[in-house]
């Protein structure tokens, strides 16, 4: 009997009870995308961050970094390295050995590097001509390149001391950084000029952070290199923690305002059924219906509402979260399972919650103004 | 009496502490019995219903129905107490009019126990719906619509049934057929209290009482109870 007196009624009463079961998929669509996307939120970010390069620097013990980021030094050998691979955080890095060479006959920063390795990590580096691909070629910083006036396809000799050696210029590089006044070149031949076979000054490392701050994978690295010092990148670490913080920040704001008026909306919308079935109440309880059956069929109303509109809301948010890995971090995502447990339940609770005033006014119509009359 | 479904003594009731609807009534129905109330608007016709339907609470006097006090009864126990022992009929019919003829009916039953299809559809079968269970309210005329409104008041088999002008808005066809129906009802057993303003309806009871600025005025009886017993 309450289904059939539910179905009549809201079939009565469906243009306001779906305005309100539409405001109340707003909020659930809200809630729904919050959920699914602060569960990915966190590796989206690193991972999209990764394409900006290197967060953690690794250093000889006991030495320092030189303003310019360049640095001639001796301490990490390269075969170490290997024991990078092991760190599950680790996803890429890449060693250089830097030296003031001399340069058709100028004085100019000389980076030894593995191109391979740089290349992954420098997505966003801009190179006309090609990266490096044979031991003898180079990669010209740009605007080294212009007061050398060299092009790619040119010889570049490099001195150091009374080692020499001459490279082809296979592209020229821009990234808006030191590299434009640089020379990158294989690093044998940097540790051939320098004297220092099998030896790097510094390795740059990017690792993503999910789960775990960087320090964390700092202080992992050093336990596995004992001769090295790992230092997090400031402004990489604070980065990507208060992206992953805002934008959860933002989603969780928006859900909150959005349920807050969703739960306005049911409850102004129950709030005007209770005035406007004032009779019907009264009737009900004239008949002797238990208060536990009134508030029954106004609960049952908002019930209704929350999962309905929780339903919808919980696609509508799936889609939405989908849009926004497309869309910001380029990622495919993998539904929350528990999106749709959460959305529901909080739907639900809101609009219960926004019902329950209007119940207490509709237990308080005295059954007695249905013999006066209206 | 033991035989009285409803014994009233001073009854009395205040709105607002100073209109006294009802100043003192003191009165009593039989099992069985139709009471007819008459009086000018004003008078504490409605008053005094909406008191023995255990819509309202007396503000003074007792009030035992079918032998019970219901002015010591909680809220809750009044409400038990309403839908066990009591049928309205309205002068506006009050039907949800967005359930059918039918499923008014089994309203009722709902709220007294369960709803009973088949039953609710013999009620309706009773008062000459047979053909219109699955009708709403708006599809039905007035005095259909008052029609499901009686059988919704005897459904469950209330030992009283109260009818605060319940021809108030027929016309003379649906006042006769109406009239029928109490008629019926009260040759099946059900006491009867109807309040109107028609001599012809007043005419029908056993018994009559005039009330003025809440008080029984005048008090008439105009034939003998089922029982034998003559009234005054
Ligand atoms: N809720 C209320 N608050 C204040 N006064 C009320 C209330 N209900 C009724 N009254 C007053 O009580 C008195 C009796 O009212 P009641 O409704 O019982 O009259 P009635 O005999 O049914 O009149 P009518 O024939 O017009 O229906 C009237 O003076 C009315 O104004
Ligand atoms: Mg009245």
């Amino acid at each position: 009997m309450l289904w059939r007196m539910l179905r009549g009624s809201w079939r009565h009463r469906r243009v306001r009870l779906g305005v309100a079961t539409l405001s109340m998929l707003l909020g659930a669509a809200m809630t729904s995308a919050l959920i699914n996307l602060s569960f990915d939120v966190g590796s989206q970010t690193g991972r999209e961050l990764r394409a900006y390069g290197a967060n953690i620097l690794l250093l000889p013990r006991g030495a320092s970094l030189t303003p310019g980021g360049t640095r001639e030094g001796r301490g990490i050998r390269e075969r170490d390295l290997a024991a990078l691979d092991g760190i599950p955080a680790v996803v890429g890095y890449a060693p250089s050995l830097y030296l003031v060479a001399d340069v058709q006959g100028r004085p100019l920063a000389a980076g030894g590097v593995v191109f391979e390795r740089l290349q992954a990590m420098s997505a966003w580096w801009r190179v006309t001509g090609s990266w490096p691909a044979a031991p003898d070629e180079a990669l010209l910083g740009v605007s080294a390149a212009r007061s050398l006036g060299l092009a790619p396809g040119d010889r570049i000799a490099i001195g150091y001391h009374d080692a020499k050696r001459e490279l082809v210029v296979a592209g020229l590089v821009e990234t808006g950084g030191a590299e434009d006044n640089q020379v990158l070149v294989p690093l044998p031949v940097a540790q051939a000029l320098a004297g220092q076979p099998g030896q790097v000054g510094l390795v740059q490392v990017s690792a993503l952070v999910a789960g775990q701050s960087l320090v964390e994978v700092a202080g992992a690295i050093e336990a596995r290199l004992p001769d090295i010092q790992a230092r997090p990148l400031r402004q990489f670490a604070q980065a990507e923690e208060s992206v992953v913080a805002k934008v959860r920040l933002l989603l969780a704001l928006v859900a909150a305002v959005v349920l807050g008026v969703a739960a306005l909306a049911v409850g102004s919308t129950m709030f005007t059924a209770v005035v406007e079935r004032r009779a019907e109440i009264g009737l009900m309880k004239a008949l002797g219906a238990a208060e536990r059956r009134v508030a029954a069929l106004f609960l049952a109303d908002g019930i209704g509402v929350g999962a309905i509109g929780g339903l919808g809301g919980y696609a509508a948010g799936l889609g939405v979260a989908a849009l926004i890995g497309q869309q910001v971090f380029h990622a495919t995502l993998q539904p929350n399972p528990l999106g749709l447990p959460v959305t529901l339940a909080v739907a639900t609770g809101v609009a219960l919650a926004a019902s329950i005033w209007p119940v207490r006014q509709a237990l308080a119509i005295d059954p007695a103004v249905i013999l006066r009359g209206e | 009496m033991m035989s009285a479904v409803v014994r009233a003594e001073g009854l009395t009731k205040r709105y607002n502490g100073r209109v006294h609807a009802l100043a003192g009534v003191d009165l009593t129905v039989a099992r069985g019995e139709w009471l007819g109330v008459m009086g000018p608007s004003g008078s504490g016709k409605t008053t005094l219903l909406n008191l023995i339907g255990c819509l309202d609470r007396p503000s003074a006097g007792r009030l035992l129905i079918a032998g019970d006090d219901v002015t010591t009864l909680s809220q809750a126990e009044l409400v038990r107490f309403r839908r066990n022992h009591i049928g309205l009929i309205f002068q506006q019919f009050h039907l949800i009019p967005y359930l059918t003829a039918l499923e008014n009916v089994m309203l009722a039953q709902y709220f007294h126990s369960l709803a009973d299809e088949a039953e609710a559809r013999v009620a309706l079968e009773r008062v000459g719906l047979g053909e219109r269970l699955h009708h709403l309210p708006a599809q039905l005329s007035g005095g259909e619509q008052q029609r499901v409104c009686i059988a919704r008041a005897l459904i469950n088999q209330p030992s009283l049934i109260l009818a605060d002008e319940p021809t108030g808005n027929l016309d003379q066809a649906n006042e006769e057929r109406v009239m029928d129906l109490l008629r019926e009802l009260h040759a099946a057993g059900h006491a009867l209290i109807v309040v109107t303003h028609d001599p012809a309806i007043g005419d029908l009871a056993d018994r009559l009482i005039y009330l003025d600025h809440g008080r029984v005025v005048r008090e008439q009886g105009l034939r003998p109870l089922a029982g034998g017993a003559l009234v005054r």
